[in-house]
């Protein structure tokens, strides 16, 4: 990223979520992976629009944790609010959001593509390298 | 997500984080390598549980290495000793201007060529298979690049439009 100089700017996007610290580059646990990853269990509440009750549990050292996502949010750190993209609760969606318009705005393609190489489509670098950040990561 | 980036719109980064690592957990078909331990180790940080008490570190690649961009189609080799890089471009036209122009505007010739005076030379005629590609060469010494670069722009911009 220093090399073709697009550090700061990826660090300012992603500043914008508040993903520095989590994209930091960070060792992989063999003990936490496995038990986290066999024990993950993300619940959904599809019964309410304006206030659903999404539920998480898993291990952690053999810890059982389990939480509503307004918990986990509190715990990492994170506001539980914002956008969700699946959510029935349409007030959450940015009313000048236009995914097509974007899209082209990003590669200068009409349609959308989802079989095709999405991130070589994108122009820009930084982008470019966000969104295999965040095809990795979420 | 990429547009809530540009436009600093909140999102619920929990959600989606949470919605992905229960995918993994539950993913049975096998492809690929899963990289997430780095993430998780973040959530078990974040709730007290301290990477000294880990047992075993996984080994293996927490960064994208070159190898891992060839594989992901960013970049490919460059013949004929494929030891330069081509960056790939699926739309040749530069539709709207990059941050930091000084450095990536790909107007800016030099923005696009990062490749030695040798393999310019050797690089003539090897580039018939690229119609539909821009390549960017990303060239492993950059100050032996920026002494030489007065001389050879022509040579390698003819290069890069073959």
């Amino acid at each position: 990223m220093l090399t073709i100089g697009i550090r700061d700017n990826v660090v300012r996007l992603l500043y914008n979520l508040g993903w520095v610290e989590m994209m930091r580059p960070m060792r992989g646990i063999e003990n936490f992976t496995y038990q986290f990853l066999s024990s993950i269990s993300f619940t959904k509440d599809r019964s309410r629009s304006d206030n659903p009750n999404h539920r998480v549990s898993f291990w952690l050292l053999n810890i059982n944790y389990e939480m509503s996502l307004e918990h986990f949010c509190s715990e990492m750190g994170f506001a539980n609010a914002g956008f969700i993209h699946d959510s029935w609760n349409h007030d959450l969606k940015p009313e000048d959001n236009d995914p097509a318009a974007f899209w082209e705005c990003i590669t200068g393609l009409e349609q959308y593509n989802s079989r095709s190489n999405k991130a070589s489509n994108i122009h820009n670098p930084v982008l470019r390298y966000l969104q295999r950040v965040m095809s990795c990561t979420i | 997500m990429l547009w809530a980036m540009l436009y600093d719109c909140p999102v619920n980064i929990c959600y989606y984080l949470l919605d992905y690592l229960a995918f993994l957990g539950t993913r049975s078909d096998g492809k690929g390598e899963i990289v997430v331990g780095g993430i998780i180790t973040f959530i078990a940080r974040k709730f007290g549980v301290g990477q000294e008490k880990g047992i075993n570190r996984i080994d293996g690649n927490n960064r994208l290495d070159i190898n891992t961009l060839v594989d992901m189609t960013f970049i490919k080799p460059h013949p004929p000793d494929n030891m330069t890089y081509e960056l790939k471009l699926n739309v040749p036209p530069c539709l709207f201007i990059l941050p930091n122009p000084p450095r990536t505007d790909t107007r800016v010739e030099e923005n696009l060529l990062y490749f030695g005076v040798n393999q310019v030379q050797e690089g003539h005629g090897n580039d018939g298979d690229d119609e539909e590609e821009e390549g960017a060469h990303l060239h492993d010494d950059p100050v032996h690049h920026e002494q030489e670069s007065g001389e050879h722009d022509n040579d390698r911009w003819a290069c890069m439009q073959t």
